[in-house]
């Protein structure tokens, strides 16, 4: 099984509350020694061991960039593409010089750049997603 | 009195033609090695792996001339996506004026989004100020959502299964697979500020043109659709919602399309519910306790209550 989902935490026991061990980046290719509920209990290429909900986890690489890609070699540099392309979508706010650009040409009116504007400034944190679905007991936060 | 009913719910087939004669070509040389010699095969192989190998440059090559416009860098895609986002408002109308509500989509948005096929790009959801039932994805990740399809929703469940089908299409970025043979990009693999002056610019707002047509008007190729339901279903029930709330709101539609007076071009355009809706209840077969995941309709209902009318 491979890691497949951003948040993807190990844990010391089946359940969200239990400690954190680390957290494992997409990728990540997992062996499964046991399963309990909706928890794997999984050992790392490195050979740290733990738990973790099985939703973060897939049964086929995630790469998903690959499958759509026509490069059939992308498998190879899938890990360098992912990381280019987190690094790039982080450093990303606001509208682009591009489409700055194109607005102008278009002579698109104000009130819609500034709708895009405030659509790109919310911005929602791993943390906010965690407390939503614990709130929503969904997932591994699930009884 | 009936509303015109659209959804439009993802793209076309020009990349997945390139795909397969990519594909062809290399099973041609395989075979061809195959009937001479089984060892030639193998030597085959071996070179292809090779990246130093001169068979694995010519075919690497060739493919990735046919690939060149799916495997824009993610700043371009993201250009293309807010160009198209601003003809959205254009068409659809303004985000509805309600922080709580629309933080609310984001999170639940963002919470299947972390479970899809692409995680590590940002998200970004709105609702519109539209009648119509519709949601529709920008490539990079920007994500429409009709307050009409809002008010037909009733549960959580149902609307991260319809914000997983918008992620799952901007993960196979089948949006950017139909402009894949635009005059744009010939020539260009990267936008610039330079490439949005003079007759590329101009070809650019050709791009985006055709790129409205296909998702506001025309709808979507019918494998593009299956697919990203396919993946709606699988990145909802990862999340820990019941994926069955997505076939809910197909059941819905497809009772609001059999009322409507309007039959015209969406029933003509748009992949059948029917066969949408069988296909998502054969892929449910794998998910034997989806029923026993989360659905949440008090918490949606009550940010519901938010959207105008």
């Amino acid at each position: 099984m491979w890691v497949a989902s951003e948040n993807a935490t190990l844990k010391s026991e089946p359940k969200a509350s239990s400690t954190t061990l680390s957290s494992l980046a997409v990728g990540n290719k997992v062996s499964i020694l046991e399963s309990e509920n909706r928890w794997y209990r999984i050992r790392t290429a490195s050979g740290e061991e733990g738990w973790m909900y099985r939703g973060k986890l897939t049964d086929a690489p995630p790469s998903k960039e690959t499958e759509v890609s026509d490069n059939l070699f992308s498998s190879m540099q899938s890990s360098s593409i992912s990381a280019d392309e987190a690094q790039t979508s982080r450093s990303i706010r606001g509208l682009s010089k591009e489409t700055e650009q194109y607005a102008q040409k278009r002579g698109t009116p104000e009130v819609y750049k500034k709708a895009l504007d405030q659509v790109l400034a919310i911005r929602i944190t791993d943390k906010e997603v965690a407390v939503f679905l614990k709130e929503g007991k969904i997932g591994e936060y699930a009884p | 009195m009936h509303k015109k009913n659209a959804i439009f719910f993802g793209l076309s087939l020009a990349c997945l033609l390139f795909v397969g004669a990519a594909s062809a070509d290399v099973d041609r040389q395989v075979s061809k090695a195959t009937d001479t010699a089984p060892l030639q095969f193998a030597g085959l192989l071996d070179k292809l792996l090779d990246p130093e190998s001169k068979e694995r440059k010519m075919l690497s090559g060739a493919v990735s001339v046919l690939g060149s416009a799916s495997e824009i860098d993610y700043k371009s895609e993201r250009t293309i996506g807010e160009s198209l986002a601003l003809e959205g408002f254009r068409r659809y109308g303004l985000p509805v004026k309600d922080k709580a509500l629309q933080e609310y989509v984001n999170l639940v948005g963002n919470a299947v989004a972390k479970n899809s096929d692409r995680p590590n790009i940002p998200y970004s959801f709105v609702v519109v100020e539209s009648p119509l039932q519709n949601a529709f994805s920008c490539p990079g990740g920007i994500i429409f959502v009709s307050s009409g399809l809002l008010k037909t929703i009733q549960s959580e469940d149902q609307l991260a299964g319809v914000l997983a089908h918008e992620v799952a299409h901007v993960g196979h970025k089948h949006a950017l697979q139909s402009i894949q043979r635009a005059q744009f990009f010939n020539g260009v693999g990267k936008i610039t500020a330079a490439t949005m002056e003079g007759k590329k610019g101009k070809e650019f707002e050709n791009m985006i043109g055709g790129l409205q047509d296909t998702l506001f008007d025309k709808g979507l190729d019918q494998n593009m659709e299956f697919e990203a339901d396919k993946t709606a279903l699988e990145t909802t029930y990862r999340t820990g919602y019941d994926p069955n709330g997505f076939v809910d709101v197909l059941k819905e539609l497809k009772r609001i399309q059999s009322q409507s007076t309007q039959k015209g071009s969406w029933f003509s355009t748009h992949p059948p519910l029917n066969q949408r809706i069988q296909n998502c209840q054969d892929q449910l077969r794998r998910y034997p306790d989806a029923k026993t995941l989360a659905h949440l309709p008090d918490r949606f209902l009550q940010n519901q209550k938010r959207v105008p009318n």
